[in-house]
């Protein structure tokens, strides 16, 4: 899969046609099929606003992959390729990154989508008052420039290898910033974008509906008439609309209702992998310091009893930090954590824990953020009960364990807590999770090594040189046990039938690049 | 027995309350001891075994991490049931006293408290108990909290308007100008006339904090996993709804059933304190009637007195009862109030008819008015007619149309014998077009009249008023009006001015014998005010303990008393003054009997002075018989007491 | 002049609701920023994000700010749509309000029938049924009964769809569910009432007049044992609106409920505290219009609020 990218990359460097001509090929063979059926969909939770700069939920990413474009995005098979963007490079310093793209496209108001809207659209969401969440997640791309009508230029605020990642999420959509502008919020709701599809109506918390995008020039035009998403929170009620036939597909589908979906002559449960990456996050004070300790924790738990037992088989145990589909090019995986109890009560005698002098541990989980967080959290506390650990469950409900990891580390009331991480690239995850003083690192890992190599691995733009050090870097993390590793969780998504061709991407967005529903069912 | 006992003993009497107390009593249980019952470890967990159906080894079944259910329900009720009594007494202790204050401080505190109920009632219960779940974390005790916390603007409410309704009460107001301290009056007063209703409303609130807590649970803020608890149990079980449903079966069962326990011994219990709402089962009174069989209706026999009555009242009669009986149907049986009794009610007379509360003699004139309350009370033996038609063989239109067309009922309380929300016009209207058409306009002419007939000044516009503004002599006079209303030929007073002051008594009394002459109907006037009777009837009937003991013309029995109780009355009424010096039967010493608890022989000898202990007069029940004009029931009625205690 | 007194009244109350409803979000455990950022994000983006939202304002000034957003809806906007939280409101309101209208409603109707023959009836089997029925009404979980109907109407018997709010059919579960509670209330309140009422002389001097028994009922009776439901209604409605958040989340239904409690999780301060002071003015006009109708019903009440 990497050779691919850097095939695709080196590709660009050389300026070839190659691609556009792919794309120009592609184009037709597309458009002779209209557009026909109406897609349903019930979705567990309620979608806020349609706003790269400001969404924050899967179904926002699905919206705003199909409402607009992008310079970049992440396909089907995970991948960064170029979607808008014909060539980009970098200067010699690293400090300018230029990107030319395929003009000729519009707005659904007739505007058009060239450089300077390119332009004006990311530095919007470079622009902390704008209300944009990732102005800081974006802040190295420093200023965008428009250079003629294809090419944007940025000037970059730090050196980031990492860039192409970023221009492929969701959130560097282009958005037309003028139209942001007349209508304030409600571009939230119904969006001026440039994609295949639009906003056809928003009710608030019910439902929305998308429809193709007549004026679409590009290279996934719409294949369905209408696309209609429900938000529907509770599990039963939502399983309920499929099996009544009101919805083709229903996300979050609970593990004990696969079964019956499976049972079910029109429609079937499918288990694709999701990023989410659930660990026991330690504060690493006290007896968690000693390494023994971690690792006692990490093999005194039967990952796969309880992947089975308590999710249903919605998980896979954990081969490293990092989840599956964060940026595959990056990613390594390990062997996954053994069971080994008694090693682990060896481990803990070592360190100079028994029967006379047991670890105490207090566990914090949430109380319905993650697959069966409750219902782990017994179970792990149990299994360390069984290994002489006092571990006790404290499970909370969300504002509560949410705000337990903003305390500063020596106050924490607790000792380690269940959190789930899924986030686009590999740069972004770690350097959050294990630089030295970052806020979101809620461990307080602090490793020389890591923090040196972090910023080695933003320095350079060259692809082996990243592959090797955020090798090293996760093989540090995987050895250090700061977390106990449990396991990446699995989405269940459950389909009619009817429905072909739909595919979700690991980071839960859904794509409908190919998707049919055939009438007659 | 100890009144709690008491207490306890009828609950338990009830079907339903019965229901009510062994649930409770099981949940209670279960709740102290479920933790040491549990056979298995509640907390353990089983992977091997997840979501097991019910079996020998797990009765209720295995969760989903494979706990076992039914030591789960047993530990949970602990939990479960202390919410419920948790929440309540929470509400209970925050509620009672500042309503108490509330209605004792009145004013500012009283209008604070108030406003702050209204804001407490404006947060939503589900974003108050949010609240404080999220400011103080999660846990059971902080859910007991929340729930009981919402429940308090309910006890405030109850207990503010239940006590400033006791204050109001003149022995209460006494004691308060006495100078007594808040907290005497409270405890000694206010808080026992209070106790039946909120032990009620504790009852029946548990249920409703049971539910609550339940949605706290529903929204991930209820008590926390592991620790069993039947709301969160049902809660967590609601995934597996379809594909597991024993699940949830049990945990909502006893959920459900503690809730219906509680809700069950509520209602009884409001039974008991409440009187207004206790109704005697009818079901349970015609089986103890049947069981008694003709025990309960005597044979009826004709005496002399009968069958003279028989002969003398012919043709001009609005109503004969002949060895009439009536009953009340009670727990024990039918109890006859009245027996025995032969009257008649002649056009162009007042029959007055005298006793005690309690003697048997506004039983009588329901019965007349055939008003007796249905399931409660009946004619149980002889014979009523009224006009011509023998009561009891009458259908329901044949009474309706009776009721109309031959009888005016006069009620003792004019406040609420008239509805109080509906003008005096509409209520006048009906009983004038019962059973008739009539135009609007014929409706209001003859309303108007009977105002006018009843001496009600400017008629027409106050056709359209409430009852409450009205004095409660105008009242009365509506009321009368109403009785008038299609002309009846029969008119039966009960107790009518015993509401009212005296100077407004005389001015009824006046008009009702004034309309009773013009209108030549029969009138019976029951009272207690033997000051009345000479001035206002012709024939009096003086009754003791459900029987006539001495009736005749109102001359003769006046001049000449010879029953002793007449006698005593008669003795005790000063001068028998009509301007109603004594409006209440004077005190004779010992009580009237009991209903149900009559001595044998004459019903009046344990406070006979003219007995002296003789012992036809405990053995054999007197008849009433010829004695001058009067007929009497007693076996001496010409002697004197005087001579005996002499 | 009388409601318009009763507004003056309820401002006083209103405004402390108001700084209740202010701080309260402030104990909520939370970071609105943290919210919209994920768990991810920097304490520099925080900042950021705090600062945008005007969080890192005084109280004084941010309440200053709160109370010029009752009139100006452009100042008062969702910290997650950043739509003005009047709009995001009133979007929701109707459905909320049909589920608890059209539940009331129907919840009275059903109560005050089966009450009244409950009360003509007492001991019989009909009393005994309703009993049963009424107590499983109060005493089953509200979700629980929800899945249930979903269950049996929407998947077995595909009478009604299953969740969902686009068409009035969708509409008739939820309502159905809602209703339970009341009507079980009011049966009991009724029959209750009703037998009380039933001891009053005035409706002897109604039968008195020969008119038929349910007349009597009717006419005389249930008027006056509806004075006292009408006031629980009145609290109920509220206590309705309140509740409405498990039902719209068992059906789907995008109402209040669902936009306070979404709200509350996600420390979207502005919409949790205009809407719990949207309710606080739904339970002033609710309690005027009890009273209203309390004094409609009972005569006797407006002398005393005239005087
Ligand atoms: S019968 Fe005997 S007891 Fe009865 S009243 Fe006459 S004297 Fe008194």
């Amino acid at each position: 899969m990497n050779q691919i990218l850097s095939a695709v990359r080196s590709s660009f460097r050389a300026r070839t046609v190659a691609a556009s001509l792919l794309l120009a090929t592609a184009l037709p063979l597309a458009a002779i099929a209209a557009p026909e059926g109406e897609l349903r969909i019930a979705v567990g939770a309620d979608a806020t606003t349609f706003h790269p700069h400001v969404n924050s939920l899967p179904v926002g990413n699905t919206v705003d992959g199909l409402v607009f474009q992008q310079l970049f995005r992440i396909d089907a098979d995970n991948k960064v390729v170029p979607a808008l963007a014909t060539d980009y490079g970098w200067s010699e310093d690293g400090m300018t990154f230029t990107v030319s793209f395929e003009t000729g496209h519009s707005f659904t108001n007739g505007r058009p989508v060239n450089a300077e809207a390119v332009a004006a659209s990311f530095n919007q969401l470079l622009d902390p008052d704008s209300g944009s969440i990732y102005a800081g997640l974006y802040a190295s791309l420093g200023k965008a420039e428009a250079q003629g009508e294809d090419t944007v230029v940025f000037h970059m605020a730090e050196p980031n290898g990492h860039v192409l990642m970023l221009l492929a999420n969701s959130a560097a959509g282009i958005i037309d910033t003028e139209a942001n502008a007349e209508m304030g919020a409600e571009y939230g709701r119904k969006p001026v974008g440039s994609g295949p599809y639009m906003v056809e109506e928003f009710i608030g918390g019910e439902r929305f509906t998308l429809v193709p995008n007549p004026d679409y020039k590009g290279a996934r035009p719409a294949t369905l008439e209408r696309v209609t998403f429900m938000a529907v929170p509770e599990d039963g009620s939502r399983m309920a609309l499929l099996e009544t036939g009101e919805v083709d597909i229903v996300d979050r589908v609970p593990a004990e209702s696969i079964p019956t979906i499976d049972a079910l002559d029109s429609a079937s449960v499918i288990l694709p992998d999701s990023m989410f990456s659930i660990s026991m996050e330690m504060v690493l004070r006290g007896p968690l310091e000693d390494k023994r300790v971690r690792e006692a924790l990490n093999i005194s738990i039967d990952r796969d009893g309880m992947v089975q037992g308590i999710l249903g088989g919605l998980g896979t145990p954990s081969q490293g930090q990092v989840g599956p589909g964060t940026e595959d090019a990056l990613r390594v995986t390990f062997e996954p954590k053994p069971y080994d109890p008694e090693r682990a009560k060896a481990l803990l005698a070592e360190a100079g824990f028994g029967p006379d002098s047991p670890l105490e541990l207090r566990v914090n989980c949430p109380n319905g953020r993650y697959i069966k967080d409750s219902q782990v959290c017994q179970a792990l506390t149990g299994q360390w009960q069984a290994i002489g650990v006092k571990a006790t469950p404290n499970v909370l409900d969300l504002p509560s364990w949410s705000a337990a990891h903003q305390v500063p580390i020596e106050e924490r009331s607790y000792d380690m807590s269940m959190i789930g991480r899924a986030t686009a690239g590999i740069d972004f995850t770690v350097y959050r999770l294990f630089r030295s003083g970052v806020s979101a690192n809620t461990t307080g890992f602090n490793n020389a090594r890591v923090d040196s190599l972090l910023a080695e691995g933003r320095a350079t733009t060259d692809l082996e040189e990243q592959k090797k050090i955020y090798a090293e870097i996760q093989q540090i993390v995987w050895d250090e046990m700061p977390f106990v590793f449990l396991w990446y969780q699995k989405q269940a998504i459950g389909i009619a039938d009817t429905v072909t061709g739909f595919t979700i991407r690991p980071d839960e967005t859904m794509l409908f690049d190919t998707v049919q529903v055939s009438v007659d069912g | 027995m100890h009144p709690r006992l008491a207490t306890l003993r009828r609950i338990a009497r009830a079907p339903k309350g019965l229901i009510g107390l062994l649930l409770v009593g099981f949940m209670m249980i279960l709740a102290l001891f479920g933790a040491w019952l549990a056979p298995q470890d509640p907390y353990a967990q089983n992977f091997m075994a997840t979501l097991q159906p019910p079996s020998a080894e797990h009765w209720f079944g295995t969760d989903q991490l494979g706990r076992d259910v039914f030591s789960r329900i047993l530990l949970g009720a602990r939990t479960s049931i202390g919410i419920g009594v948790g929440g309540v007494a929470v509400a209970f202790v925050i509620g009672v006293p500042l309503g108490l204050a509330a209605a004792y401080l009145r004013g500012t505190f009283d209008s604070l408290l108030m406003r702050g109920v209204d804001i407490l009632l404006s947060f939503p219960d589900i974003v108050f108990a949010l609240a404080i779940v999220a400011i103080m974390g999660p846990s059971t005790l902080n859910v007991i909290l929340a729930v009981g916390i919402v429940s308090v603007p309910v006890f405030i409410r109850t207990t503010r308007a239940v006590a400033m309704s006791t204050l109001a009460e003149p022995f209460v107001e006494g004691s308060v100008s006495l100078g007594c301290s808040p907290l005497r009056v409270m405890g000694r007063h206010v808080l026992p006339n209070m106790g039946g209703i909120l032990v009620t409303l504790c009852s029946l609130l548990f249920a409703s904090t049971l539910l609550n807590a339940s949605g706290l649970s529903f929204l991930g803020l209820g008590t926390q996993p592991p620790e069993p608890e039947w709301g969160t149990m049902l809660g967590e079980s609601r995934s597996y709804i379809r594909t597991h449903p024993y699940m949830a079966t049990f945990p909502g069962l006893f959920l459900a059933l503690s809730a219906l326990g509680f809700n069950l011994l509520g209602e009884e219990l409001r039974n008991i304190y409440d009187p207004t709402s206790a109704r005697r089962r009818r079901g349970q009174g015609l089986l103890a009637r049947l069981l008694n069989g003709g025990r309960a209706l005597p044979v009826p026999r004709e005496t002399a007195a009968q069958a003279r009555a028989r002969a003398e009242t012919v043709g001009d009669a609005a109503a004969i009862g002949r060895d009439l009986e009536i009953s009340y149907l009670t727990d024990k049986g039918p109890l006859p109030a009245v027996r025995g009794v032969d009257f008649a009610l002649r056009r162009g007379r007042t029959l007055a008819v005298v006793g005690e509360s309690g003697s048997g003699k506004s039983t009588l004139l329901r019965a007349v008015a055939t008003l007796l309350p249905r399931g409660q009370a009946l004619v149980s033996g002889g014979s009523l007619r009224i006009g011509t038609e023998e009561v009891s063989a009458l259908s329901g239109a044949q009474v309706q149309a009776l009721r109309r067309q031959h009888i005016g009922v006069v009620f003792q309380d004019a406040a609420s014998a008239l509805n109080p929300v509906m003008t005096v016009g509409a209520q006048l209207a009906e009983a004038i077009t019962s059973g008739r058409r009539m135009s609007p306009a014929e409706v209001r002419d003859r309303s108007i009249a009977l105002l006018k007939a009843v001496q009600i000044a400017d008629p027409e516009s106050r056709l359209d008023a409430w009852p409450h503004q009205f004095s409660g002599g105008m009242k009365q006079r509506i009321v009368i009006a109403i009785a008038l209303a299609q002309e009846p030929e029969l008119l039966l007073a009960d107790e009518p001015t015993s509401a009212l002051d005296v100077t407004i008594q005389q001015q009824i009394l006046t008009l009702l014998r004034q309309m009773q002459k013009e209108r030549d109907m029969a009138m019976m006037l029951v009272t207690h005010d033997l000051g009345l009777v000479a001035r206002y009837a012709d024939d009096v009937a003086v009754i003791y303990a459900g029987r006539i003991v001495e009736t005749g013309p109102v001359e003769e029995v006046f001049r000449r008393p010879r029953h002793p109780y007449t006698r005593a009355l008669a003795a005790s009424t000063p001068k028998l003054r009509h301007g109603g010096g004594t409006r209440m039967l004077p005190a004779i010493d010992g009580e009237p009997p009991m209903l149900g608890q009559l001595p044998p022989g004459c019903a009046f000898a344990p406070r006979c002075a003219r007995s002296g202990g003789r012992a036809v007069c405990t053995t054999r029940a007197p008849e009433l018989t010829r004695c001058g004009k009067a007929d009497v029931a007693c076996h001496f009625p010409d002697e004197t007491e005087s001579l005996h205690a002499a | 002049m009388f409601i318009l007194r009763r507004f003056a009244v309820a401002i006083p109350t209103l405004f402390v609701v108001s700084l209740l409803a202010f701080w309260f979000v402030d104990l909520i455990p939370g970071d609105p920023a943290l919210h919209l950022a994920g768990n991810m994000a920097t304490e520099d983006e925080l900042a950021d994000i705090r600062h945008h939202l005007g969080l890192d304002r005084p109280p004084l000034e941010r309440y200053m700010l709160f109370l010029r957003g009752v009139v100006d809806p452009e100042i008062a906007t969702s910290f997650r749509t950043s739509r003005p939280v009047v709009l995001e409101i009133t979007e929701r309101m109707p459905k909320t309000l049909i589920i608890a209208i059209g539940g009331l409603v129907i919840g009275l109707a059903f109560g005050v029938v089966t009450g009244v023959i409950c009360a003509l009836r007492q001991g019989g089997w009909f009393d005994a049924v309703v009993t049963v029925l009424t107590l499983a009404g109060i005493s089953m979980p509200i979700y629980w009964l929800g899945l249930l109907c979903i269950w049996l109407f929407a998947v077995n018997l595909g009478w009604l769809p299953a969740a969902g709010a686009a068409t009035p059919a969708h509409y008739v579960l939820p309502v159905l569910v809602v209703a339970t509670r009341p009507a079980a209330l009011f049966s009991r309140l009724v029959t209750a009432n009703l037998l009380e009422v039933m001891g009053k002389d005035y409706l002897d001097t109604a039968r008195s007049k020969g008119l038929s028994e349910h007349v009597v009922i009717l006419r005389h009776a249930l008027r006056n044992s509806l004075i006292a439901a009408v006031s629980v209604a009145g609290v109920q409605f509220g206590g309705m609106l309140g509740g409405s958040v498990v039902t719209e989340t068992v059906f789907g239904v995008p109402g209040l409920g669902r936009l306070l409690v979404s709200a509350v999780s996600s420390s979207d301060y502005p919409v949790i505290q205009y809407s719990v002071l949207m309710f606080a003015v739904f339970f002033v006009l609710i309690n005027l219009a009890t009273d209203l109708l309390g004094q409609w019903l009972d005569p006797r009440t407006r002398d005393y609020t005239a005087a």
